[in-house]
């Protein structure tokens, strides 16, 4: 019988001959690690999360759900609403009803979406690096686990990445409960330790410092990053703007002076900004401290001066109502000035104010490889680490050798959403969950907490921290919703316990759990205080704005994002200043080797206008070396030259030529940033009670066609726009826009429907000034493209769109070639098709994936637009302003982008049009664009 | 010339070296074009803001030559001058050719080539007619109305040297089942049926004026077309208003250059059988009227952007002159504006190697040219940082290199086939063949009588007289218009009708489709764009014109046909090279057979020969 199946089904044969035992252990691992996924995931609670918006009965499959919850960036929360069809989470939105974020996103958030499909993502436990079960884990543990319990943990060490989680929290309390002898260590590569230790030096004790904008009416960023990428950066930019907008209302400017070694957004879109290398930065800070304290001020050098001078000037007339703020990447010395300053303005409590830490700091890592390094071979020696979601194998400092501490420890396990440097270093290796598939929960930089739903069953196998913390802790292992839900069940001790849960899950945060002010007093300054600031040539490390600490180098969107100001994508350089570079004859793409402490590094020079000569800097994040991995060998690994304490600078590098020269992929052309032709700027700036800017219309031959109806329009204020991306990246999210690769990007191929153009004014006082305009289609009401194109695939719709039609495009180019915008993308090859079927889970169903030969655009978010119209042509017929939100216009932190129907006089975008500020970029080429701008403020007369 | 380069260039080795080095490009071309659907066109380096590169510069270079050639063989043809008849040839050959190589572009260079049609007014399931306001439409009718032009006016010139060869490779077949027999049948086909007919010649030469006047308009309007493309768009640098007679002065410039060193070369390889050193002489002459025109309208062009107050014309101007794409504005005068001037001094259109050189600087700088126009405007408009670097790659080389092998292989294919000195009857009698057609016997039914003369003045003796004493139809068969006269006819009526009808219904479509069929909002342009359909409609109504002289005169003519009685007449296959024969056709009766035949023999110059012919 079976020989005859053989003959005729030999698959069905074999089964039929019953298992092997090869084929039995295959079969017997697959529900192994079926068990050990229940074991993360018991009675699938997954049916708990709570939509935001529950909508009308209908085709099910085609439904948008809505959830809120919280994307994570060093474990801080920023509220976001995910968005999923097809059961699938696609696109991030910002909360609008998030205390601290507003509704703004960062670049990290809206991209978040693709690591949650990420093919690289860690899909198995390892053991020794080979594939296993979950249920081998915790059969593998088991023995050394209650080994350590017996000895009350002696030798246990835990190394947590950043968190706020209060769950997290109170778990790692609870496991001391257990493991008494435990040490608990914390790992941040960038973090916050640096602002708490600074906090702990004036105050006593760590405190986050947070600026209340609205009550400012001057600002001064000594190494500030306010607006720079982080954790604070969607809800800080966001009161910031807000702010501004609200004095230019009221007829004056709120200034924001900046002083900086590297030129960063904060620099960049300060008033006033100079370089400064690291010992004037000190000066600086003390100076005004100084002139805060009633003493005299300084001699400072000339360069100097003039804006020490006004913004000393401009605090002093606003005492009480200044800020003074710095990085968590400034010196120790200037970041705790500056508190003093704010103390000795009185400042504190009206602008500035100090809540508790909100992220828990354990140990440090320094301590725990010293703990390993004499302790080793003794009794009191380190048994075992467990790592959770910290890679500090690649992001220690590089002088520490961590990997060589931990290579004497018996037991190494490691959790992460990647294998990477680390799970490679360590026995055991369990994946972690994506927030998008995970319960959890965090905190904003102002303590709120948020609540994390899972949107989607996790793809790959993976737990999340909390539960493998349970893992080891608990005798039953519990799944993350229980947890969760436990933990704050207690926390929240009257009323109804399921009202209020819902509530919040519902909301994506708890209200009224924002961490309340607290009263500081400074301690008096020690006499020793006063350290020798670094002389010569300092290497300044700071995160980098797509990939921050290098946790996110395998998001290809984030790898393929222009760096705010370089506009490199794919790779960082060294950074140099103009002078130095001319006067050591290095031009853009020299190799230059650093070299500091017997470690070096070499890597591309890149000349960065408005950086201090006496420093040169580099981002964090590359030289990835996980094989096989997207984000490896792309870069240079600046933690190699890291000091001690992940210190942020690190005086006496020595720098030399190698000769080599390379290309840099960056989205800028060869030429160098220019004004236009006639000396016209295209950013341009508008001073405060000003004439307005638009003249009258340009004559033409040609009737206005604006009578059909709508007439979309949208309004860009380059006053609001930091040039962070997320509007970018949201771009890229929501409209399937494809990745091509550095090589296609120094080809000039990037697909990016929405550019950021950065210019240098080069102003007088703006040393480090840039402005930034978003770029994406104009909708030019007369299009020069729909012109070019023979076969109708670009046109007007009804409602003065420039659409255009994919399936129609025989990719003759003539539109782009006859946009004066240059905003159209073109297919040169099949960049689509490359993506991996996992990635292309996360693709737009309403958005046509473009195929090769066929030109792209912006089209604002036509599908988005063609949503709202349906649901109003089943009700009423009208859209109501706001009910259309582009993805780029929401996205943005700062709300710099306005969209409705320009008809509607009482629109949004209809008033920002009638502003002095708005114009026309190329107003003169009589295109008549229907995206227009609103000009930069500067000082005017009343200012 | 030294004798030594002459026998050097006439040996078998060195042309069949040449046929394959060219068919060696071709394969090239094959293999860029294979990798070019396979990949997409990212395998070339356009890019945003680049997006037109080597791809449209080569398109426009080659289609600007084929201007040039087409314009100097319809301004011979209109003058309709005998002596320059191998150089019209030889022009129009150039025309095509060049064409057929530029053809290559348009439809490679798109994102999906595959739907190139959609670019081409034909009822489709959409219901979707193409955008007509496009110039890349008007371009597409433009390309069609030049090879529906070209083609039938090369091949109308053509003709009489097919049946000069026909009659010769009849003349030389040894074996009725020879492969010789083959290759004169070849060319039996290719000829129609040409036989040299009075009548013939003379509907021939109102066709070719017809044809040559319609390739003169095309020609004005491609190019002012190409032009027009540009302007456009908004684009800095594309709008002068010179620019469509600079267009048209670099197209004839380059057509002449082209035209030049073929011809010297061809002088230079066959002597004064196919171009005399006067032929030489008067291109150079031509070249530099057309060089000096785009010369100044060039200059013109320049000193406007400078001083015109624009300051974005002004800008590109800059980048023209100093700009990352610089060489090509340096290309184009140096080599392709200022040495032309030379011939200003006899020396220079003398020599040989100097008009070689001339010309192939002067097609160099064109190309120059065409690069600067389009990609230094294109790398950078108005936003600064849209512009970014564009080096010409690999594979875009290897594609123009490919257009070359197959213009060359093409032309010299041709020129082995049809050497231009067949082109030209009376200039060299070679020693043509007798051929002896097969008798019909002498049952069959008589058709006439013929006689034969050996020049053009005594076969017009003949035919005066029997004008004068007319018997039955009188017809002469020869190798060239016995005489030029130039009347109305009805194939220059046709081509009338067909301008005008063509024009019409081109205008109408286009009104049509943007007003009817399909109402789309492009630009915000008014819905009735009709300046936007003068273009099509000139260029479609010279192809309609054309096509319909040409036409007319096949019909009328009664071509093809391949079999007729004159060629019963023996030694009929010498009437097509270098004798003349009259013949009195239609006759029924014995006497009218007589009378005929007394009087050819009553003329002051008795004719060669005398046959009473069957059909």
């Amino acid at each position: 019988m079976i020989d005859r199946l053989r003959a005729r089904f030999p698959a069905l044969g074999d089964l039929a001959a019953g298992p092997d035992r090869r084929q039995f252990l295959k079969v017997m691992a697959a529900s192994l690690s079926l068990a050990g996924l229940a074991g993360c995931d018991d009675d699938d609670p997954r049916d708990q999360e709570v939509p935001l918006v529950r909508q009308s009965q209908g085709d099910s499959a085609r439904e948008r759900l809505h959830y809120a919850s919280a994307s994570l960036l060093d474990g801080f929360a920023n509220g976001v609403v995910v968005t999923n069809s097809h059961g699938r989470p696609i696109k991030i939105e910002g909360n609008a009803a998030h205390p601290w974020s507003r509704g703004g996103t960062d670049v990290f958030a809206q991209a978040s979406v693709l690591t949650l499909y990420d093919p690289d993502r860690s899909q198995s436990v390892l053991h020794y690096g080979r594939e296993t079960s979950w249920e081998a884990f915790r059969a593998g543990i088991a023995g050394d686990m209650a080994r350590l319990r017996a000895t009350g943990g002696a030798g246990l060490r835990l190394l947590t990445g950043p968190f706020t989680s209060p769950t997290q929290g109170a778990q790692i309390a609870a496991l001391r409960t257990i493991f008494p002898k435990m040490h608990w260590h914390s790992h941040a590569a960038i973090g916050r330790a640096a602002s708490y230790q600074s906090t702990q030096r004036v105050f006593g004790r760590p405190l986050e410092t947070r600026w209340i904008f609205e009550n400012a009416r001057a600002i001064v960023a000594l190494d500030g990053d306010f607006l720079d990428a982080g954790p604070h950066q969607a809800g800080a930019a966001r009161s910031w703007s807000a702010a501004r907008r609200a004095a230019a209302a009221a007829g004056r400017l709120l200034p924001l002076y900046s002083a900086a070694g590297v030129p960063g957004l904060t620099a960049a879109k300060a008033d006033h900004s100079v370089a400064a290398s690291p010992a004037q930065m000190v000066t600086l800070a003390e100076g005004l401290l100084a002139v805060a304290t009633g003493q005299t001020a300084p001699d400072l050098p000339e360069a100097l001066a003039p804006w020490f001078t006004s913004a000393a000037a401009a605090l002093l007339g606003a005492r009480g109502a200044g800020i003074v703020q710095a990085g968590g990447f400034a010196s120790p010395e200037v970041q705790d000035a500056v508190h003093r300053i704010n103390a000795a303005l009185g400042n504190v409590g009206r602008t500035i104010i100090y809540t508790e830490a909100v992220a828990p700091q354990g140990e440090t890592l320094e301590a725990l490889v010293e703990a390993v390094q004499s302790g080793a071979g003794q009794s009191g020696a380190v048994q075992a680490v467990v790592l959770l979601d910290t890679n500090p194998v690649y992001d220690a400092p590089g002088g520490l050798d961590f990997a060589e501490a931990l290579s004497k420890v018996a037991l190494k396990i490691h959790a992460g959403l990647y294998a990477d440097e680390t799970a490679l270093a360590c026995d055991w290796h369990v994946p972690l969950a994506h927030p998008l598939e995970s319960w959890g929960d965090a905190r904003a930089l102002d303590g709120t907490v948020s609540l994390i739903q899972p949107c989607i069953a996790p793809l790959y196998n993976g737990c999340t921290v909390q539960e493998v913390l349970s893992l080891l802790g608990d005798a039953i292992p519990r799944t993350g919703f229980s947890l969760l839900r436990d933990h704050w069940k207690d926390a929240a001790r009257d009323g109804d316990f399921d009202e209020l849960w819902f509530g919040w899950l519902r909301d994506g945060f708890v209200e009224g759990s924002g961490a309340a002010e607290v009263a500081v007093s400074a301690l008096p300054v020690p006499p020793a205080a006063r350290a020798s600031a670094p002389q010569g040539l300092t290497l300044a490390f700071r995160p980098d704005p797509t990939i921050w600490d290098g946790g996110f180098a395998n998001n290809a969107w984030l790898q393929e994002l222009p760096k705010p100001l370089s506009k490199l994508v794919w790779e960082n350089a060294i950074w140099i200043g103009p002078g130095r570079a001319r006067q050591e004859g290095i031009v853009q793409g020299d190799v230059l080797k650093l070299a500091a402490g017997g470690h070096s590094l070499a890597g591309p020079a890149w000349i960065a206008a408005g950086q201090s000569d006496d420093v040169v800097s580099i981002t964090l994040g590359y030289g990835r070396r996980v094989p096989d991995q997207l984000a490896s060998g792309l870069g240079i690994d600046a933690y190699a030259l890291r000091g001690p304490g992940g210190a942020w600078y690190r005086a006496g590098v020595t720098l030399t030529r190698t000769g080599e020269n390379r290309t840099l992929a960056t989205t800028i052309g060869h030429t160098p940033l220019e004004a236009g032709a006639d000396g016209t700027r295209f950013i341009r700036t508008h001073e405060l009670g000003a004439a307005p800017m638009s003249g009258p219309a340009q004559p033409t031959l040609y009737p206005r066609q604006m009578d059909d109806g709508r007439a979309w329009g949208m309004v860009i204020d380059l006053d609001s726009c930091i040039g962070c991306n997320a509007c970018v990246t949201a771009c890229q999210a929501e409209n399937n826009i494809a990745v091509v690769g550095r090589d296609q990007v120094i080809a000039g191929r990037e697909m990016h429907w929405l550019r950021i153009e950065a210019e240098s004014q080069g102003e007088a006082g703006r040393e480090q000034g840039a402005d930034f305009m978003p770029v994406p289609c104009m909708q030019c009401e007369q299009a020069p493209c729909e012109i070019g194109c023979p076969v109708e695939a670009t046109l007007h719709d009804h409602e003065g769109l420039n659409l255009m039609v994919y399936n129609r495009c025989i990719g003759t180019r003539a539109c782009s070639g006859y946009c004066p915008y240059k905003v159209r993308r073109f297919n040169y090859f099949d960049y689509s098709a490359g993506a991996a079927p996992s990635l292309a889970q996360q693709r737009n169903p309403d958005v046509t994936v473009r195929s090769a030969g066929v030109m792209e655009k912006c089209t604002f978010c036509v599908q988005r637009i063609a949503e709202a119209r349906i649901g109003a042509d089943k009700g009423d017929g009208a859209i109501p302003d706001g009910a259309v939100r582009t993805a780029c216009q929401a996205a943005c932190p700062t709300n710099a982008i306005v969209f409705g129907d320009m008809v509607d006089a009482s629109s949004a975008v209809a008033k920002a049009k009638t502003s002095p500020r708005n114009y026309a970029l190329l107003e003169e080429l009589n295109t008549r664009p229907r995206t227009t701008y609103l000009a930069r403020l500067a000082r005017g007369v009343q200012g | 010339m030294s004798t030594t380069l002459r026998e050097r260039l006439s040996r078998p080795a060195f042309y069949w070296g040449s046929i394959g080095f060219s068919l060696s490009l071709v394969l090239l071309l094959g293999l860029s074009l294979l990798l070019l659907f396979w990949r997409g066109v990212g395998i070339w380096n356009n890019n945003i803001p680049v997006t037109w590169a080597l791809d449209i510069v080569s398109y426009d270079w080659w289609i600007g030559i084929a201007c040039g050639a087409l314009l100097t063989a319809c301004v011979l043809a209109v003058n309709g001058s005998e002596e320059y008849v191998t150089l019209q040839y030889l022009s129009a050959s150039l025309a095509v050719l060049a064409a057929v190589a530029a053809a290559v572009y348009p439809i490679i260079h798109l994102g999906r080539p595959w739907f190139f049609f959609w670019n081409l007014p034909y009822p489709n399931s959409f219901g979707l007619w193409p955008q007509v306001r496009s110039p890349l439409f008007w371009d597409a009718i433009d390309i069609l109305a030049f090879l529906g032009i070209a083609v039938p006016f090369w091949y109308l010139g053509l003709l009489p040297a097919l049946a000069r060869k026909r009659d010769d490779a009849f003349g030389r077949v040894d074996h009725p089942d020879g492969p010789g027999t083959l290759r004169a049948q070849l060319y039996g086909i290719l000829a129609i049926g040409w036989r040299g007919s009075a009548a013939h010649w003379r509907r021939w030469l109102h066709a070719q004026r017809a044809l040559a006047v319609a390739g003169i308009g095309v020609v004005a309007v491609l190019q002012t077309g190409a032009a027009i493309m540009f302007s456009g768009t908004s684009e800095p640098g594309w709008h002068d208003t010179l620019m469509p007679i600079e267009f048209l002065g670099e197209a004839a410039l380059a057509g002449l250059a082209v035209l030049l060193v073929l011809a010297t070369a061809m002088h230079v390889i066959e002597g004064n059988a196919a171009v005399s050193q006067r032929h030489l002489e008067s291109l150079a002459w031509a070249m530099l009227v057309a060089g000096t025109c785009a010369f100044y309208c060039f200059v013109v062009s320049q000193l406007t952007a400078a001083y015109g107050g624009d300051g974005a014309e002004a800008a590109a101007l800059h980048r023209r002159l100093a700009g990352p794409q610089s060489w090509s504005f340096w290309l184009l005068v140096l080599a392709g504006l200022v040495p032309v001037q030379l011939f200003w001094l006899d020396a220079f259109r003398r020599l040989a190697a100097a008009r070689c050189i001339i010309g192939l600087l002067v097609a160099a700088g064109i190309w120059g040219g065409h690069y600067m126009v389009i990609v230094a405007t294109l790398q950078h408009d108005y936003l600064p940082v849209g512009s970014r670097p564009y080096r010409i790659g690999l594979w875009e080389w290897t594609n123009f290199a490919g257009t070359v092998g197959l213009f060359l292989t093409l032309l010299l294919g041709l020129l082995r086939c049809v050497p231009a000195a067949t082109c030209h009857p009376a200039a060299h009698a070679v020693e043509a063949r007798r051929r002896d057609p097969a008798d019909p016997g002498v049952d069959a039914p008589l058709w006439g009588v013929s006689a034969e003369f050996s020049n053009a003045r005594d076969a017009g003796a003949a035919w005066a007289y029997f004008e004068r004493h007319p018997i039955a139809r009188l017809d002469a068969l020869t190798p060239a218009p016995l005489d030029r006269d130039f009347a109305t006819s009805l194939v220059l009526v046709a081509a009338l009708i067909g301008f005008f009808i063509g024009g019409a219904s081109m205008f109408g479509f286009c009104a049509y489709a943007d007003n009817y069929a399909y109402v789309l909002n492009i630009g915000g342009r008014p819905v009735f764009s009709w300046p936007d359909y003068v273009v099509p409609a000139l260029s479609f109504g010279l192809l309609c014109s054309g096509v319909a002289a040409f036409l007319c005169m096949l019909i009328l003519n009664r071509l093809p046909r391949l079999n007729h009685p004159a060629f019963n007449i023996p030694g009929i296959g010498r009437a097509s090279w270098d004798r003349y024969f009259v013949v009195i056709s239609h006759t029924r009766s014995a006497p009218d057979v007589e009378r005929a035949e007394q009087g050819f023999q009553s003329l002051a110059v008795a004719p060669i020969a005398l046959h009473r012919v069957r059909r």
